[in-house]
């Protein structure tokens, strides 16, 4: 029997950039395939080819053994590929049937045919999530069930092949397991499922094979979970990963303490210090308070009461007080708060400390490059080129260069909100590596972390936070994930 | 200096060539065209557009609007036109009536940056404001009769270069050590290209944005006080339609309406492209309708060139 | 600084001496000036316009060609360049409001050899540089019609004021028993529309019988004047009459008095003679207007420039006609044959 799909020497340049050399990819019937590699390795660009967005330079697709041309989204969609988007693209106003619908209404004459359409969605999601409402505007549907109607609308469409970009970068554990067992049911119809993720533990629960790419190039096609993760990571950045244990600098000098901080009913009352050289992982699920608790101490949001002291003195409102304390926040949305897109590396970086770079009112630009390059060196910025724009950059550099922001203007409280989110694997080891030099520099660092390993391997304490309030505060011998999970699953 | 200022030269360079290809076809087509007067006209006649398109370019990289440009120039003028008719010495008339325009210039900014009030909306009501005030002020009435001492310091010549474009040629070049070599200059063009991420990042946001409008008003003033030198009179009417010259300026040379980028030499190009497309088709005696025609074409050129220019040099990365 | 306010001080001494030399001409007022005379005159008082020299260059830049008012007066120009076989470029600014933009077609003109320019300005200010500059480049400047360049050597147009005495005549002479009337003013400021107002204000207020209820700004516009005729008629329903400052205000005001349903009570006047208004008069909607004959102004003020050119000393303003034209004299005036025209003005 021919496969399925078979990628064959695909090429694809970006005007000087090669950036997929001859890519093979080739998936069974039914199987749930993994595509794997670090931010850059040309997934996108794969996933991008095979759905219609980009056309490769050259290269064959084969659907089933025919010989297909795919020069358009619509090419794709008739070929029978389908693409799950990591931003859903969804009309959020229609309702399910409509969205499952989208330009493909069935009609009676003239008039859509609004019934038999509502019939076929029912019995479209019937297999997959029955408790989804056909009728309910697509806005007041959860991201997991909007994803569900998303592969409804593939399947409407007689996908073959669904493609699946970082499925469950928005989903609680329990709307994971959901989504495998969506993905068991499409692969028992015979759909294959092509899954894109960086999150080692899915792709070993839902995968059988995985195709690994590094740089543009197939490096392997490994059985999934027979090969060993330490083994897939390998494949994945091109080396071996130093595999560190926790080690605490903490000191007893107290540097910032939080007092009574609130704000409406998001955080209530948090009060807690925080120690030079310590490492300080604030726990708890979405929606816990934890991005609006940093928020308050980075003075980004003003708090209705509370207050923050750093070494002693309390520091007024608003983030220009808070940076000249010596605080800086690395947040959780790179795109929307932390990066300006179009500027050059040196201008985002330099930006809170403009005026240490200038003398008489002009910025010393060779000195705020050395500087920045520097810098850049230290955090491992690749490619480092410091007058690119920042827009440029993976996610996993630009968090780097939002660090080397902090170091530049002389931080000495961190705050890190979820900082390893959307980074690839690679990535990730060097910003766990840089919080624990900057801890052994005597910094002090607070983050939060919705990955338990990560918050297990860098914290010296962890607060769990529970609907607005801190309902923990764990001690180095207590930080274990049955701990943590105790604290931040409300009772009720 | 790698991609980033090769991309902005590169996009200032592209509007040079749409500049000189403009002026071959003219200079092809009107001998009096490439004559040492003509264009010293073009540049006389492109300078009070470029004053006021300095400060637009400013307010628009800091993800600003500014529409009340021309009513604050004729505010200012009127002002200035009344303090040296009434005898005030004239730098003080002059100083008067620059500060005039930054005083409007602070009420804009004041009611954006604090008030939290859209670009848009705010510039567009200091646009019937400022004009009411200036109508109010003199009933309507010119202000003739400005002192030859004053109308000397617009009128004049340096090395054969008519005075207003030396001035605006000097303005030019601080505004453009502002936008690339101050604080001040990252600061627009960070809450432009991102408010929020400039203000967590500790930008002084409130002050950008005043400091962005008050330079735009005090740049319509020094237009103001070039264009009554050489009329030698002042009217409430002036300015009619002055902001979308300066925004079409800007755009052409570069400038994002979002926000965030834009660029001095390019607004400047872009000035002296619209002052020679109206230069030029005088000269062969074509009717204000087809300038007009002609000037909507290159706004839209531009646009396109800089829409294909990104779509080539910004593939995803993945 | 110090050197600065020397240089401004220097500058401002040459600029001193240099406006001494042509300090002599008082600022013009086309309406008041006394070294004056009507078009009418002119063959009489300075025989027959002889023929210009070949290849002579005239140019004209005037408002803009949206206005009929200004193409027409183009057409005049061009009918005697025509005439007599002299090269005219004829010029306007893409709208109204584009005083710069005119001013920089009026300077690019100056460079290229023209004998004469006529100047038809937006605004009593915005074309002082390019007069300036003609005069420093020996090129002499004719002021055409309607707002007053102060420096102006010579001026062709009509009188201003004598729209409005005229209209307010017609209401003294055929609505005896008197009554409420309204002026709808042009642009605030200009100086046609302040004329044209005081002209009708001065002349019905001297009667004693007439009471000017309302003199409102709609700046040119008919819808602004639709509405502002509607208002008043609102608060005055006993209106006789009103006087626009142009026919396309007039206009608008007719479409304020026909929803008002007093067509029959109130009598409408505009300013100008736009082909719209005599349509409007024939079919009885308007009352009338004052024709400037902008087609006849244009060949005389071309006339002009030419006898100065030829060197006849020619009084500092010159006035062209005006007329009153009603439903009872509509058919003499409404001519396109110019020779025809003169002479019915001419009786």
């Amino acid at each position: 029997m021919p496969p399925r799909l078979s990628l064959t020497d695909v090429q694809k340049t970006f005007g000087l950039t090669k950036v997929l050399h001859g890519v093979a990819l080739t998936v069974q019937p039914g199987e749930v395939h993994g595509l794997l590699g670090e931010n850059g390795a040309g997934k996108s660009t794969l996933l991008n080819i095979l759905c219609g967005v980009l056309t490769c330079d050259s290269g064959q697709i084969a659907i089933d053994g025919a010989a297909v041309h795919i020069a358009s989204p619509r090419d794709a969609t008739t070929a029978g590929i389908a693409m799950i988007h990591q931003e859903l693209q969804q009309v959020p106003e229609l309702t399910v049937t409509q969205n499952i619908f989208l330009g493909h209404a069935l009609r009676r004459g003239i008039f859509v045919d609004r019934a038999r359409q509502e019939a076929e969605a029912k019995r479209l999601l019937s297999a997959l999530d029955p408790a989804i409402d056909v009728t309910a505007p697509i806005r007041s549907l959860r991201v997991a069930q909007r994803q569900i109607v998303e592969i409804a609308k593939a399947l409407r469409g007689n996908a073959k092949i669904i493609a699946m970009d970082e499925p469950t970068s928005s989903l609680t554990p329990a709307e994971f397991e959901k989504l495998v067992a969506v993905i068991a049911k499409l692969s028992a119809q015979g759909v294959s499922v092509i899954y894109v993720s960086h999150k080692m533990d899915e792709v070993f629960r839902v995968c059988q094979t995985a195709t690994i790419l590094r740089d543009g190039r197939l490096i392997a096609q490994v059985p999934i979970p027979a090969t060993p993760v330490s083994d897939v990571i390998e494949l994945m950045v091109g080396r071996e990963l130093a595999k560190s244990t926790h080690q605490s600098h903490a000191t007893n000098r107290t540097l910032l303490k939080v007092i009574g901080l609130s704000r409406g009913r998001a955080v209530q009352d948090a009060t807690f210090d925080l120690r030079a050289g310590e490492v300080l992982g604030i726990a708890g699920l979405v929606g816990s308070g934890r991005t609006e608790l940093m928020r308050l101490i980075a003075g980004v949001d003003r708090a209705d009461t509370g207050h923050i002291e750093v070494a002693g003195a309390v520091i007024p409102a608003g983030p220009r007080a808070r940076i000249t304390a010596g605080l800086g926040l690395v947040p959780e949305e790179r795109k929307r708060d932390g990066i300006i897109r179009h500027r050059p590396v040196t201008s985002n970086t330099g930006l809170p400390a403009m005026r240490r770079f200038s003398r008489l009112g002009v910025i010393r630009r060779a000195m705020l490059r050395a500087k920045t390059e520097d810098l850049m060196r230290q955090v491992n910025l690749r490619p480092l080129d410091v007058a690119r724009p920042i827009g440029s950059f993976s996610g996993g550099n630009q968090q780097k260069a939002i660090i080397g922001r902090w170091l530049a203007a002389g931080t000495q409280i961190f705050l890190f909100d979820e900082p390893t989110r959307g980074i690839d694997v690679g990535a990730k080891a060097e910003i766990y590596d840089l919080i624990e030099r900057l801890a052994a520099e005597g910094k002090a660092v607070l983050f939060v972390s919705s990955e338990l390993p990560e918050v297990i391997r860098l914290a010296d304490r962890v607060l769990v936070m529970r609907e607005g309030k801190i309902s923990a505060t764990l001690g180095p011998d207590q930080i274990t994930e049955a701990h943590i999970a105790r604290h931040a699953i409300p009772s009720t | 200096m790698r991609t980033y200022f090769k991309s902005i030269k590169f996009r200032d360079a592209g509007t040079l060539i749409g500049l000189i290809l403009i002026s071959i076809v003219f200079a092809l087509m009107s001998p009096v065209f490439l004559t040492a007067p003509n264009l010293l006209n073009i540049l006389q006649q492109s300078s009070i557009n470029a004053c006021i398109a300095l400060g637009m370019t400013l307010v628009i990289i800091s993800g600003g609007i500014d529409l009340s440009v021309g009513p604050v120039a004729a505010l200012t003028a009127i002002l200035g036109a009344a303090m040296l008719v009434a005898g005030v010495p004239i730098p003080l008339a002059i100083f008067g009536a620059l500060a005039a325009g930054v005083v409007c210039g602070f009420v804009n900014g004041a009611l954006i940056a604090w008030g939290g009030l859209q670009p848009f909306i705010v510039t567009l009501g200091g646009l019937s404001l400022y004009r009411a005030l200036a109508l109010i002020y003199t009933g309507g009435q010119p202000i003739f009769g400005l002192p030859d001492g004053f109308r000397a310091l617009t009128n004049g010549t340096f090395l054969d270069v008519p005075t207003p474009v030396i001035i605006v040629a000097s303005l030019a070049v601080v505004a453009w050590v502002i936008l690339n070599k101050t604080p001040l200059g990252e600061y627009f063009m960070a809450i432009g290209g991102n408010p929020e991420a400039a203000r967590i990042a500790g930008v002084p946001v409130v002050l950008t944005k005043l400091a962005a409008y008050m330079i735009s008003g005090f740049m319509a003033a020094v237009a103001a006080m070039i264009l009554i030198g050489r009329l030698g009179a002042a009217e409430p009417t002036m300015g009619t339609l002055w902001e979308l010259d300066a925004i079409a300026a800007s755009a052409i040379g570069g400038a994002s309406l979002m926000g965030g980028r834009g660029s001095i030499p390019g607004t400047l190009i872009g000035c002296i492209i619209l002052g020679t497309l109206r230069n030029g088709l005088t000269l062969l005696n074509v009717q204000a309708f087809y300038q007009l025609l002609a000037t909507g074409i290159i706004i839209i050129v531009a646009m396109l060139i800089d829409k294909f220019a990104s779509g080539v040099g910004g593939g995803k990365q993945g | 600084m110090q050197h600065f306010l020397k240089g401004a001080l220097a500058a401002g001494v040459l600029a001193l001496s240099m406006g001494a030399a042509h300090a002599d001409l008082a600022a013009l007022n086309s309406d008041s000036e006394p070294d004056r005379m009507d078009w009418s005159e002119l063959d009489a008082k300075f025989g027959p316009l002889a023929a210009p020299p070949a290849g002579t260059k005239i140019g004209g830049v005037s408002k803009t060609l949206t206005n009929e008012y200004w193409r027409s007066l183009g057409q005049g120009y061009q009918n005697v360049a025509d005439k007599l076989g002299i090269t005219l470029v004829y010029q306007a600014a893409a709208n109204e409001g584009d005083q710069l933009g005119q001013l920089s077609i009026a300077e690019d003109l100056i460079n290229q050899g023209f004998a004469t320019l006529l100047l038809s300005p937006q605004t009593d200010a915005n074309l002082i540089p390019a007069v300036e500059k003609a005069k420093a480049a020996g090129i002499p400047v004719l002021n055409v019609n309607d707002a007053v360049i102060p420096s102006a050597e010579h001026y062709v147009g009509n009188v201003q004021k004598g729209n409005g005495v005229n209209v307010a005549n017609w209401f003294i002479a055929n609505r005896p028993e008197g009554g409420k009337v309204a002026v709808i003013e042009g642009q605030p400021g200009v100086y046609a529309a302040g004329q044209r107002t005081a002209g009708f204000t001065e002349t019905i207020n001297a009667n004693g019988k007439f009471e000017v209820v309302a003199s409102v700004p709609a700046n040119w516009s008919r819808e602004e004047a639709f509405n502002a005729a509607t208002t008043i008629l609102q608060q005055y329903p006993d209106m006789i009459g009103f006087y626009a400052n142009n026919d396309g205000m007039a206009l608008g005001v007719v479409e304020a008095v026909k929803a008002a349903g007093k067509q029959d009570q109130v009598a409408v006047f505009g300013t100008d003679g736009i082909s719209d208004a005599y349509a409007a008069i024939k079919a009885g909607d308007l009352t009338g207007t004052v024709d400037s004959f902008p087609v006849l102004t244009g060949e005389i003020a071309l006339e002009v420039s030419l006898r100065l050119l030829a060197g006849q000393k020619l009084p500092r303003v010159v006035a062209t006609p005006q007329a009153l034209i009603t439903k009872d004299n509509i058919d003499t005036y409404a001519t396109s044959d110019m020779a025809a025209l003169r002479a019915a003005l001419l009786k």
